[in-house]
């Protein structure tokens, strides 16, 4: 079996008197894509945030190998990618270069390397027109682009994306993912997706759904969507889901289909 | 009450907008980031000031509630309960009425009571939001703009904010105007849209009219709902042509009808 790089056991966390989290438990395996959703408030944000450390847990907790304390902490945070729902709180260069240099400036890269991975980045970004503006001429789908960028720019073996996704465009949103798959081909790089969107999960190895600090389904997608639960749960199936089990009921398909033209092929032989 | 826009234009972000806004109904200016929709609120409202043309808006001041894109840029306290006093204690109210206000506006947005004394910043994006909605209602304003409404909500919060929002409109009254890149959630509520790309208007109607420009959706950069992407493919596909519907069911029975 191989090692989780994320293993979190027994962990409890509590905010002024109430449990947010108590004796949770949680494995995530190297190179892995994660979904975790949940309604809001249901523990999703507050787990990203112990796991960036800054809020404190009790338990064990193992980020890539080092134990979170206040001694690993900066391994960790070399290990850890981590983008949240507002941009803007990333921004702190002036232009959209200096924020894309900022992370690799702590970590002591050359100017050298430094210039190449900007590069580099904003080639897979497609950042280049943007690379001299200042953070408030770019638009909002440019700013979550260049935040997951920074993210990504000094190779993190995990990236977090916590409701990070929601502000790209069509496109900008196809090229992100796009991205992050290569990333996961390529560098191994595991990533966990916090989202609200159920038609985001359909890329992942697994989903996880929370719901007030309790994992209460954790499972492949083709298992989790077998059935319509999820609904049940209070959330909006995505939409090639919803429209298998209602094609099911007639016995127009046998399965639930994810890819559409798939579907139709299987519709219209 | 008259908000009237006459060839409004704002440097190179909002070129020559013209357009009435209906009185207790809701309008949604719909449009991707960088459209100049949030810009366009601004406007309206009477935070930015610069424009070329002609803008009427006899809505004025505190009859005016705008809830923010970003909540947290809005939040200075402590407490819940001092967010939404804060608007309050300038007209001078009691006690007891300010508290049956905050307490009001809390409960249509269907947040416990509790929250009153949690800080907004240790709140979930979501409930966030629905602080700085019910801030807003708090002050009982007749016209509400509210920027990006649903981001960060999740569906059953969502559906629950469509609710109050047609409330608002029917019962109470209100002109709502809803700043939005999300076409399913513009349709479960709207009445009327104008649709930017660029800072120029490239379509405007009802609800009807939107459901059939789907390509200018489309070319202003917006997300089409999957149920149109689906129509579109199989029409591409295999030439089959679907009726243009943005209901599941109604698809469904259309799919029923082509296969057998």
């Amino acid at each position: 079996m191989e090692k989780s790089i994320i293993k979190i056991k027994s962990m409890s966390f509590r905010y002024e008197n109430d449990y947010i989290f108590k004796d949770f438990d949680l494995e995530i395996k190297p190179n892995s894509f994660v979904c975790i959703i949940g309604k809001n408030a249901s523990g999703k944000s507050t787990l990203v945030k112990i796991l960036e450390g800054l809020y404190p847990a009790s338990g064990y907790i193992n980020i890539d190998g080092y134990l979170l304390n206040n001694f690993y902490l900066k391994k960790i945070r070399r290990s850890l990618g981590v983008c949240f729902d507002n941009p803007e709180l990333h921004f702190i260069g002036e232009t959209v270069k200096d924020d894309l240099a900022f992370s690799l400036e702590n970590l002591e890269y050359s100017k050298e390397e430094i210039e190449s991975s900007i590069q580099n980045i904003s080639k897979k970004f497609k950042l280049d027109n943007i690379l001299e503006k200042s953070p408030s001429e770019i638009t909002e789908s440019e700013k979550e682009k260049v935040a997951i960028a920074s993210s990504l720019i000094y190779n993190p073996k995990i990236i977090i994306l916590d409701e990070a996704i929601h502000k790209l465009t069509p496109s900008d949103k196809k090229l992100v993912f796009k991205v992050l798959l290569d990333y996961k081909k390529n560098e191994k790089l595991t990533i966990i997706l916090i989202t609200h969107d159920l038609e985001d999960t359909l890329m992942s190895d697994r989903i996880i759904v929370l719901d007030k600090g309790k994992i209460i389904l954790d499972d492949t997608k083709e298992k989790i969507y077998k059935d319509e639960k999820l609904e049940k749960l209070g959330f909006t199936l995505p939409f090639m889901v919803k429209l298998s089990h209602n094609l099911m009921l007639y016995d127009l398909l046998d399965r639930v289909y994810f890819d559409e033209e798939e579907a139709i092929d299987k519709l219209w032989k | 009450m008259e908000i009237k826009l006459d060839k409004l234009s704002y440097k190179d972000s909002l070129k020559n907008i013209s357009y009435e806004f209906a009185e207790e109904k809701i309008t949604s200016i719909i449009g991707a980031s960088g459209s100049g929709k949030s810009l366009l609120g601004y406007l309206i409202c009477g935070i930015e000031k610069s424009y070329s043309g002609n803008l009427i808006n006899e809505y004025q001041g505190r009859e005016i509630g705008y809830v923010f894109q970003n909540p947290e840029e809005s939040f200075i306290f402590d407490t819940v309960r001092e967010e939404l006093s804060f608007g309050l204690k300038k007209y001078n109210y009691k006690l007891d009425v300010l508290n049956k206000r905050i307490e009001d506006a809390l409960k249509m947005v269907e947040l416990p009571i509790s929250y009153l004394d949690k800080s907004p910043f240790e709140l979930s994006s979501g409930e966030k939001k629905l602080v700085s909605i019910a801030t807003i209602l708090s002050l009982n304003p007749s016209l509400i703009i509210l920027d990006d409404p649903t981001m960060g909500l999740d569906n059953e919060r969502e559906e629950k904010l469509i609710k109050l929002l047609k409330k608002l409109k029917t019962r109470y009254h209100k002109t709502i105007i809803i700043m939005s890149s999300d076409i399913q959630f513009v349709l479960k509520l709207t009445d009327n849209y104008l649709l930017l790309k660029k800072g120029k208007i490239i379509s405007l109607g009802n609800k009807k009219d939107l459901l059939s420009n789907g390509d200018k959706i489309k070319r202003a950069g917006i997300e089409i709902p999957k149920i149109i992407d689906f129509i579109t493919m199989v029409k591409k596909k295999k030439d089959i042509n679907l009726e243009l519907t943005f209901d599941i069911k109604e698809l469904m029975k259309d799919v029923y009808r082509n296969v057998r």
